[in-house]
């Protein structure tokens, strides 16, 4: 008994949401997000892409509508960390998204995927060498209370 | 004469050889009375003087000796019988030996061999680089079997003699002449995919045609040269838009179309892809073998393609009449927004009212097997005013494909947000979109089918709290939308009609 509840802890404490956003239990979320790189190792200044997998995991039709600015789909959010804990710049959402080029409206039908690459260095300096943890997130709907569903985390080592 | 005397008689062929042909002979006295003579031994009877005569019986059958072996030199006459025959060669089969040959099946033909009757025979040539072992075929004189073999240090052209000397066929009077010659080269079989094919093949553009060749060179040769032909049609090597080619993301070099002209042709393996479609291709190889000193020429190999794929459709459009102004919200905060388009919700789920231009692949035949994707080129997008952006071209925004918002059908409604720091915001754009078409076979490319120009140009403008959309008022220049018609994609076009840049267009930093 003591082992199971040492274990639930440890799993609300890994599921534990970023405070003032909340996550949706995977067995209940509409889609789920699944990230990749082809190049887990850059030289610094390098750009990184991340591909990242957007899957209606719902019985129902999910927004799935890109808007791109800069090369990275401003609908997403970017979790970048330097692993041993060092902070990483980040560009301000808003300004990047001042000016967007791309806007696609679409919809997902339950079942359906669809792939896309991000920047994810243009908004994240990934200058400095070291390992770096990537993780992309994305609201659920237009509503904040809705929470957000989070991707899987990479890492890409940024060599010197 | 009293008492015995014994006689001789040799006869002569014209090659020189010699035979005691005494007991093969009629003898004759001219006197009986002086002497008599059976087979050579004359016995005296009286003193006086006669002449002895032997008539030599037939020297060799006609049909075993060539012309000049069978004619006597000298005193005989020809008469039926037989006299020993030296060991003589008329023929060697295989006639030339072949190059690189292990344990090929010899035949020498002749007459005399039954002196070598039961005895295995090491047959000698001139050339260290040929050996052969054999025997005589039991009850024959006219023939011995064996086998040989002849090594890849053998040199072609030479006449290779054998026969006399060593164990082989020693007693063989002069020598036979054979050359060593190049074997066949063996017809190549052509591969596609790895799986070798016959007949017409029915492919699909962009269809990776990944060809490769099958045959087994025989032993001592080498390839010297080989060739693909041609590729008919309208082929190129590849195209690379890092996004699939490499399993990468998008890449700052670009997409470009790789020119089949700087691929090597003369390899084992060729591959290529089809762009349009087209009927009755053929494409041939041959190759040249070579080994000894020489060479000799492969026949050639021929596979035939007919290339199907998307053909006869275009790209409609619907869009929007001008550029508008629209609250929508990104990130919990609302904005005004000059779009091309009428938009509205959130920049993450906008609805359109129109969005500003949609486009839809339409009335395309051989479509199975295969999807849509677009690919955006920015041709310029300057943002001027109270923000000023002039973006680099290329690729829009390092999208590649461009996304589809459903099978065939995809949009664009560029946006910019009004600060309320901005009075005036002016954005002239122009774009194209390529239509292409991607098989699903292993490895394939996107195949264009046709690109669609079009732009927007206009301006926002405020007085005051321009934090508000009511404040904002939207200015239309020209007519937004497609720029000319639909352009179908043909090999005639730059780079066969594909989509080429150098550069992501980024927007600003």
């Amino acid at each position: 008994m003591k082992n199971s509840l040492a274990l639930a802890l440890i799993a609300a404490a890994a599921a534990a949401p970023i405070p003032g956003q909340t996550v949706m239990a995977p067995s209940h979320q509409p889609f789920s997000i699944a990230i990749s790189t082809a190049r887990t190792s850059v030289k610094a200044g390098a750009a990184v892409w991340v591909r990242i997998r957007l899957t209606n995991t719902s019985d129902h039709e999910i927004n799935a509508s890109v808007a791109r600015a800069r090369e990275v789909d401003v609908n997403y959010d970017y979790d970048v960390r330097q692993v041993g804990g060092g902070t990483v710049d980040k560009l301000d959402k808003h300004d990047m998204s001042k000016i967007i080029q791309t806007v696609v409206v679409r919809a997902l039908k339950p079942g359906e995927a669809t792939e896309e690459e991000s920047r994810v260095s243009r908004m994240c300096k990934m200058i400095e060498p070291g390992e770096y943890a990537i993780q992309v997130s994305r609201p659920i709907s237009d509503d904040p209370g809705d929470g957000v569903v989070k991707s899987n985390t990479i890492t890409v080592t940024v060599t010197p | 004469m009293k008492g015995t005397q014994q006689e001789t008689a040799t006869g002569t062929y014209s090659t020189g050889a010699q035979y005691n042909v005494t007991s093969g002979s009629t003898w004759t006295s001219s006197n009986a009375k002086v002497f008599t003579v059976s087979a050579g031994l004359a016995k005296g009877l009286a003193v006086g003087t006669a002449t002895t005569t032997a008539t030599a019986n037939l020297p060799v059958p006609m049909q075993a000796c060539n012309e000049q072996e069978c004619e006597f030199a000298g005193m005989f006459q020809t008469v039926p019988g037989t006299v020993p025959q030296p060991p003589t060669i008329t023929s060697v089969s295989p006639s030339p030996l072949i190059f690189g040959a292990t344990g090929g099946i010899l035949t020498i033909n002749g007459y005399g061999f039954s002196v070598y009757s039961g005895t295995t025979l090491t047959i000698n040539f001139d050339s260290s680089s040929i050996t052969a072992t054999g025997s005589v075929v039991a009850g024959s004189d006219t023939q011995i079997m064996g086998t040989y073999s002849v090594a890849c240090d053998a040199t072609l052209g030479a006449s290779i003699s054998f026969g006399g000397g060593g164990d082989g066929l020693t007693g063989q009077s002069g020598q036979f002449g054979i050359n060593v010659a190049l074997p066949t080269a063996p017809t190549p079989a052509i591969k596609l995919g790895g799986n070798t094919i016959s007949g017409t093949q029915s492919v699909v553009v962009g269809q990776q045609i990944a060809l490769s060749t099958s045959f087994s060179l025989p032993p001592c040769m080498s390839i010297s040269s080989q060739q693909w032909s041609q590729v008919p049609g309208d082929a190129i090597a590849g195209y690379t838009n890092d996004g699939t080619v490499n399993g990468g993301p998008p890449d700052p070099t670009g997409g470009q179309v790789a020119d089949l002209a700087d691929v090597a042709s003369n390899t084992s393996a060729y591959t290529f892809y089809w762009v349009y479609p087209d009927n009755s291709l053929n494409m041939t190889y041959s190759y040249t073998m070579s080994g000894g000193g020489g060479s000799v020429g492969s026949q050639v190999a021929t596979a035939t393609f007919n290339v199907a794929g998307p053909s006869g459709g275009t790209m409609t459009n619907a869009h929007a009449t001008k550029l508008t102004i629209n609250t929508l919200s990104s990130s919990g905060s609302t904005s005004p927004y000059l779009d091309y388009g009428n938009l509205s919700g959130t920049v993450a789920s906008p609805t359109c009212t129109p969005c500003g231009i949609t486009f839809t692949a339409s009335g395309f035949s051989n479509t199975a097997g295969g999807a849509y994707l677009f690919v955006q080129l920015i041709n310029s997008d300057n943002v001027g005013g109270s923000s000023t952006c002039n973006s680099p071209i290329g690729l829009d925004s390092g999208s590649y494909p461009y996304p589809s918002q459903s099978a065939g059908e995809t949009s664009d409604s560029p946006l910019v947000r009004l600060d309320p720091t901005d009075t005036t915001i002016t954005r002239s754009f122009n774009a194209t979109m390529y239509v292409m078409w991607q098989s699903t076979t292993a490895g394939s490319i996107p195949v264009p089918l046709g690109y669609q120009t079009w732009a927007f140009a206009g301006s926002a403008s405020c007085s005051a709290s321009c934090s508000s959309a009511s404040n904002w008022t939207a200015k239309t220049t020209g007519t937004p939308g497609p720029v000319g018609a639909f352009v179908a994609s043909t090999a005639e076009q730059a780079d066969s009609g594909y989509p080429t840049w150098d550069a992501d267009a980024t927007g600003c930093d």
